[in-house]
């Protein structure tokens, strides 16, 4: 009973590997690459702001111009003509003539035309900063804002056309703000899209680890995480991936090849910080 | 509300075993002249000590991954506002306790709502060393459960006190209150756990 006698920390272990260690840098270093390119852009509270006071406008101020009577420089010209000879003496016959000048009947002008957006043309303008937003949001590391600016759907409309830096980032952002399963399609996207990438066996294994972490999908995480081996990890990575495999197969009810992959993990890390953990899953399960 | 009875001795809060202060100095101004590599010795050298007082605090592995990059990922961009070079790993670790602290409180409000997916994937008793006894390895998984019960704020205050053995300064700084506040917060948490203290 000595050990009971100790601080609490010495009785713990030091929980971050070497492989941690080299992910966490990878996803900060990708993330710092994404620094906003100027702080002189509008803060993303600035477009439903403007989108409320033009809606304001339009509903209390247009009315209102409607109803007023028209100015003085308003009135169309052939109403300024008849004005005088019908307010001096509206019942009395005229004394003479009242010269009424032909107006000439105005020509009609045609609206111009609006332009048009070539169809496969990018979007407007807006559409533009919505992006810039949630990438200097997610930059910032505000991926509740981030993700509340993309919207539900947000993150699987961006997936087709994201390049691989902005797929990590959809995914982070999905992820840190507490929607593991928006995280996947732009992982699945860089594994299969992005195969020759040096970053898709890293995509992979996150995959992987939200799969069984976080969704409870030990079946689709074994997938996710033999595809993270098969396109080569660094060797940092190898120890997590294997640890993580043999827990999905057991989860997954595939006992045999939790074992095979035990044995491998074995072979590889004979000093294994996680070979006491991953016993149990081979044994206990 | 159970109360824990405990032989666990607490951490002894004394100096905080800093790296030497030049050191950050030198490499705040790195990061500050855009070097890269003072970048990643900056985060080199303080990942373990974060990474790790964040897996306590959340007890999850997963998640404290997640925050160790948010709190880099802020401190680089932020890091022109530090006054103090000297100071950057007790900036850092405020940042982390503040990210962790706002973790906690959203998983609290989901798991009222029965929204919250995470898992918890490392209580206390998880992350004993492997050549604990049984005894210790349960006394952790008790205190682990009080400190579940406990209001986010008092849980990383009693913790950032009792489990990183930080100095009553830093827990404040680090909880973003008084240093009073900080006092009633880790003896609320005192009031639910009651430590056998080894006897002289």
């Amino acid at each position: 009973m000595s050990e009971v006698r100790l601080p609490v920390k010495t009785m713990l272990r030091d929980t971050t590997t070497s492989a941690s260690v080299v992910r966490m840098w990878g996803r900060i270093e990708a993330r710092g690459r994404m620094r906003p390119r100027s702080t002189m852009r509008p803060s993303w509270y600035l477009i439903p702001a403007l989108a409320l006071v033009a809606s304001l406008a339009i509903a209390f101020v247009w009315p209102v111009a409607r109803q007023r009577p028209p100015s003085p420089s308003r009135v169309p010209p052939q109403t300024t003509a008849l004005a005088p000879a019908a307010l001096a003496a509206p019942q009395a016959p005229p004394t003479s003539p009242v010269h009424i000048p032909a107006v000439e009947p105005r020509p009609r002008v045609e609206p111009a035309p609006l332009p048009l957006r070539p169809r496969g043309a990018p979007s407007p303008s807006v559409s533009a900063e919505a992006l810039e937003t949630w990438r200097e949001l997610a930059a910032r590391g505000q991926n509740d804002r981030a993700y509340a600016m993309l919207g539900p759907l947000g993150i699987a409309a961006e997936v087709g056309s994201a390049s691989v830096d902005d797929l990590f980032a959809l995914a982070d952002v999905a992820r840190l703000s507490g929607h593991p399963g928006d995280a996947v399609p732009p992982l699945q996207h860089i594994v299969s899209d992005h195969r020759t990438d040096a970053r898709a066996p890293l995509a992979a294994l996150t995959l992987g680890r939200v799969q069984l972490r976080s969704l409870g999908l030990p079946a689709d995480a074994a997938a996710a995480l033999d595809a993270a081996i098969a396109l080569g990890l660094p060797i940092g990575l190898g120890e997590d991936a294997d640890a993580l495999l043999v827990e999905a197969y057991a989860r997954a009810h595939e006992p045999a090849r939790a074992r095979a992959v035990y044995e491998h993990y074995v072979q590889a890390f004979p000093s294994g910080s996680k070979r006491g953990e991953l016993e149990r899953w081979v044994t206990a399960r | 509300m159970p109360r824990a009875k405990l032989s666990l001795v607490r951490a002894a809060p004394g100096p905080v075993t800093a790296p030497p202060p030049e050191t950050d100095r030198i490499l705040v101004a790195g990061v500050l002249a855009d070097d890269p590599r003072c970048k990643k010795a900056l985060y080199l050298k303080h990942v373990t000590y974060i990474a790790g007082m964040c897996a306590r605090l959340l007890r999850s592995v997963d998640a404290s991954e997640d925050v160790t990059q948010d709190a880099f990922v802020l401190a680089f961009s932020k890091i022109a506002s530090l006054r103090d070079p000297e100071a950057f790993r007790g900036w850092l670790a405020s940042i982390a306790v503040n990210l962790v602290r706002r973790r906690l409180m959203r998983q609290r409000l989901l798991r009222f709502l029965g929204l919250d997916r995470d898992l918890d994937d490392a209580p206390l008793d998880d992350l004993a060393r492997e050549d604990l006894s049984v005894e210790a390895r349960s006394e952790l998984a008790a205190l682990d459960f009080v400190l579940r019960q406990l209001p986010a704020h008092q849980r990383v205050a009693w913790m950032l006190r009792h489990v990183e053995g930080e100095p009553l300064e830093a827990v404040a700084e680090a909880s973003g209150c008084s240093l009073a506040t900080a006092k009633r917060w880790i003896a609320a948490a005192d009031g639910r756990i009651v430590p056998h203290e080894e006897p002289s």
